[in-house]
């Protein structure tokens, strides 16, 4: 810009002046006040790929994760009769029933495993998280030898007491000893408090009818939980998400934290329910660690991988009519890949089927049974990590900024 | 002396009389200025977005650069005293309050921060560290400073050359940010533009526009001229107005569809020194007169002693030519070293060997998958180690598509190993990676004990060679 140094004045010269001043005023507010951490800013229309981000983001909150969470809050519900008439009861046939209403609750639960976006998530990682997942199910966080301690305490006849007690006693994962453990040990060492003080031996001869009452106690607050998540997404967090809020200005970082949801697969199922009990990892110091494995009474290890990958799945390709990851990649001239994460996802689906039996025994039978298994979801990742992440530009969510990509 | 030599010198003599010939100092204190306010706000955001935690107390592990392993990161306090420091220094650059002291501590500082942890690096990072560097080298606390108030010493002329330096860095940055988009993947097929506008549909004021057909290919062209020539209309008199008003135009574009932080406003800042020394006095004189009555006094005078040639060039001492030629050394450096890159041949974008300092700004789309194979005396089966063990998310994505860094962290792993189990750990790497959309391929080769393996600026045989195939083709929705 150069200034002449004499400049005829005119009556409009202060009109002139402030049409160059406005705009420039107004382009270095717009950049210095907005930005990446400057607020939402109001999203436009913008053109049909946009548009099939938002219906992506639609879809996939109101057509697969909210009833993902209607039909656990269904099977929590039903695990709450179940286990309340074991209680009442004490029979075989109503624990077997309890058992196995569990066991409907965590098929399904799995598949939500990789839908943590929003209240689900943790707190400090997940955008709008509220830690309510780890009150439903804190596995990796789990302690048989704390809720061997709540036996003994009996804090759990006060459910609504209970519910302030720390995730690793309450939970399908508490539930799972209290339904499956069988006989007269606990999960404690010899030092610890109910071996060494004498505790725990005056109530073995009631340990069914605690662990039942235990066992009702914990899926009452499950069901709580339950309900209070999908009060959560139903009573606004939906909206927020799509109608596009504070949290989300746009579909695209709704998009971020959907598909950053799905790397669950990665860091949870891969490396740590497949790789610690297969001997990938060196927190397994054997050549093999079944102990390392998910569901340890109940075992149904693999099964929670397959319906993690059934979660997957639901995320990636949307509800029948709606429109899913799938669905994006093929706008964006990704095709083949689509194809392919479908084919691997499916793949992997196949592998998981073709285990005999959980973790144990097939390890015992073959220390290289998890292997397949294992690669067959690291294919699919290695997809996500890569093209996928690259073909939808997404972003990891508490990325800042960037000039280098 | 021969005629040759008598003529060489007399060129010399020229080039530093011309060098030294007295200028308005009104650029350069408006940059000083500009400069010290940005150094203040970058400082805070970073102390107010929590990413003095998030980039330096959260990470267990600190990528280095090499040649600068020694650096260290400080403790959480420490840390945070630094950007509460960085923000302080700016405020007094911006003052001209003890000037030198202040642009050496601020350029040591924030270079120190910009040294600790290689995922952070960025480009304009990198450029504020230069022209810290640069304005180290000036007087600009005595120029309109609080320095040449409190101190006395006011000087209102300065050397031609301290205009040259700013703008031959500014110049270098947007010309080689420029040729770096001279590829078949940005002007022929527009990506990874056409990625980044797909997803940009929401950006406010121009998301709608960017989501026509034609936008990636137009923007991707307009991009590359735009930052191949701005340095060259901003320097010519003529065309420097329209030039600097397409510059903000441009910037405020880019930040409107982009995340990169305060880069726009340094650009737009950095830019004002391709003026006429004597800008700020003019503009004043034209839009702020209550302002430019104050001031005129001063400057008029500066501007007089700058035309009457009031400081004469000092003489060419042998202490003052070696001075000046280091500086000219540090010019043709960065002129010189983002060419390093073509002496690697392949694509940089792709073995990323002479890809940092180099301006490559904004011009790949590059997501990796990274895992580490890793044998140990007396076990059967490989460990796999993923990079999450050691990194952030943040770090880990960065990490994913550098192979200097895979490499690094390969040694990290072979180290923490050899402490457990003994010599003789084998350190491999799945190392999977997609530029610019195309299907991902094998970016290391997984055969290679990386433990085995040392850094270095020779081409590196382990890196594969990158992808043959076109990127993935823009689509902007036209099939729905």
């Amino acid at each position: 810009m150069h200034f002449q140094e004499q400049r005829p004045r005119g009556p409009r010269s202060r009109a002139a002046r402030l049409r160059l001043r406005t705009p420039l005023l107004s382009i270095l507010l717009v950049i210095g006040c907005g930005g990446d951490d400057g607020g939402p800013s109001a999203p436009t229309d913008g053109g049909p790929a946009a548009q099939a981000r938002t219906e992506a983001v639609a879809s996939l909150a109101s057509e697969v994760i909210v009833p993902a969470y209607r039909d656990f809050a269904a099977a929590a519900a039903e695990l709450e009769t179940a286990t309340a008439t074991w209680r009442d009861s004490g029979s075989e046939d109503d624990r077997a029933a309890a058992q196995e209403a569990w066991r409907r609750a965590i098929d399904l639960w799995q598949r939500a495993e990789v839908m943590q976006v929003g209240p689900a998530g943790a707190m400090d990682v997940t955008v709008g998280g509220e830690d309510l997942r780890d009150a439903i199910y804190s596995w990796p966080i789990v302690n048989r030898c704390r809720v061997d301690q709540e036996l003994v305490e009996e804090a759990y006849v006060d459910v609504d007491a209970f519910a302030a007690e720390n995730v690793n006693v309450r939970g399908l994962d508490a539930m799972e000893p209290l339904l499956f453990v069988e006989g007269e040990g606990n999960g404690c060492a010899p030092n610890s408090s109910i071996n060494r003080d004498g505790l725990w031996a005056p109530i073995v001869s009631e340990l069914p009818a605690r662990r039942a009452a235990y066992a009702a106690t914990a899926a009452a607050l499950v069901r709580r939980d339950a309900d209070a998540l999908l009060a959560r997404w139903e009573g606004g967090f939906l909206a927020e998400m799509t109608e596009g809020g504070e949290l989300f200005p746009t579909a695209q970082e709704a998009l971020n934290a959907l598909s950053d949801a799905m790397f669950y697969l990665d860091k949870e199922t891969k490396d740590m329910k497949l790789a610690e009990p297969a001997g990938l990892s060196d927190v397994c110091v054997a050549e093999v660690c079944p102990e390392l494995r998910e569901s340890l009474y109940a075992n149904r290890s693999i099964e929670h991988v397959a319906n993690n990958l059934r979660g997957f799945r639901a995320v990636f390709t949307g509800s029948e009519t709606g429109t899913g990851f799938d669905d994006l990649l093929v706008l964006n001239g990704a095709e083949t890949l689509a194809t392919d994460m479908l084919a691997a996802i499916d793949a992997a689906l196949a592998t998981a089927d073709a285990i005999e039996g959980d973790v144990p025994t097939a390890l015992a039978a073959d220390p290289d049974a998890l292997m397949p298994l294992y690669e067959a979801i690291r294919a699919l990742t290695d997809l996500l990590k890569t093209q996928f992440l690259g073909v939808l530009d997404l972003e990891l969510p508490q990325r800042a900024e960037g000039d280098n990509d | 002396m021969g005629e040759a030599a008598r003529e060489h010198s007399g060129r010399l003599a020229r080039l530093w009389e011309a060098a030294h010939a007295p200028v308005s100092p009104g650029s350069l204190v408006a940059f000083r200025v500009l400069f010290g306010l940005l150094a203040f706000v970058g400082a805070v955001r970073f102390l107010a977005n929590g990413w003095v935690e998030r980039f330096f107390e959260r990470p267990r592990f600190f990528f280095h650069y090499w040649g600068f392993e020694w650096v260290e990161v400080l403790s959480p306090a420490a840390m945070q005293a630094a950007f509460v420091a960085l923000a302080v220094l700016g405020l007094m650059i911006a003052a001209g309050l003890f000037y030198r002291v202040a642009i050496v501590a601020y350029f040591l500082l924030f270079t120190y921060v910009e040294l600790i942890d290689v995922t952070n690096y960025l480009n304009h990072y990198y450029l504020v560290s230069l022209l810290a560097f640069w304005m180290a080298l000036m007087p600009l606390g005595r120029v309109r400073g609080l320095d040449g108030r409190l101190f006395g010493g006011a000087r209102r002329t300065l050397p031609r050359w301290m205009v040259w330096a700013l703008r031959l860095q500014v110049g270098v940055v947007y010309f080689y940010a420029g040729l770096a988009k001279l590829t078949g993947d940005w002007l022929l097929h527009a990506q990874p533009l056409g990625i980044w506008l797909g997803s940009r549909g929401e950006a406010p004021l121009i998301g709608a526009l960017v989501q026509h057909e034609w936008a990636p290919l137009v923007m991707s062209w307009a991009g590359f001229l735009y930052d191949t020539t701005i340095p060259f209309w901003l320097s010519w008199r003529r065309t420097r107005g329209p030039a600097y008003g397409l510059l903000l135009v441009f910037h405020l574009c880019t930040h409107l569809l982009f995340t990169i932080g305060m880069f726009p406003l340094i650009m737009s800042a950095a830019a004002t020194v391709f003026f006429a020394p004597d800008w700020p006095r003019r503009f004043a004189k034209r839009f702020m007169k209550r302002f430019h009555e104050r001031a005129s006094k001063g400057d008029a005078e500066g501007a007089a002693a700058a035309g009457a040639g009031s400081r004469r060039a000092p003489a060419m001492s042998p202490a003052r030519l070696a001075l000046a030629g280091g500086l000219v050394l540090v010019a043709a450096v960065q002129v010189l070293a983002p060419l390093r890159a073509h002496a690697y041949g392949g694509d940089v974008l792709w073995h990323e060997q002479g890809m940092r300092w180099s301006w490559r700004v904004m011009c790949r789309e590059k997501d990796g998958s990274v895992l580490y194979r890793v044998r140990v005396p007396g076990r059967r089966r490989e460990l796999r180690v993923p990079p999450s063990r050691y990194l952030t998310p943040h770090q880990e994505r960065e990490m994913s598509g550098q192979p200097d860094l895979i490499l690094q962290l390969a040694h990290h792993i072979r180290d923490e190993y050899v402490v457990r189990h003994g010599e003789g750990v084998e350190v491999r790497v799945d190392a999977l990676a997609s530029l610019n959309g195309r299907p991902m391929a094998r970016l290391i080769d997984p055969e290679v004990d990386l433990a085995t393996v040392e850094d270095g600026l020779a081409p590196a045989e382990w890196i594969l060679p990158g992808p043959d195939e076109a990127p993935v083709r823009w689509a902007h929705g036209e099939s729905r």
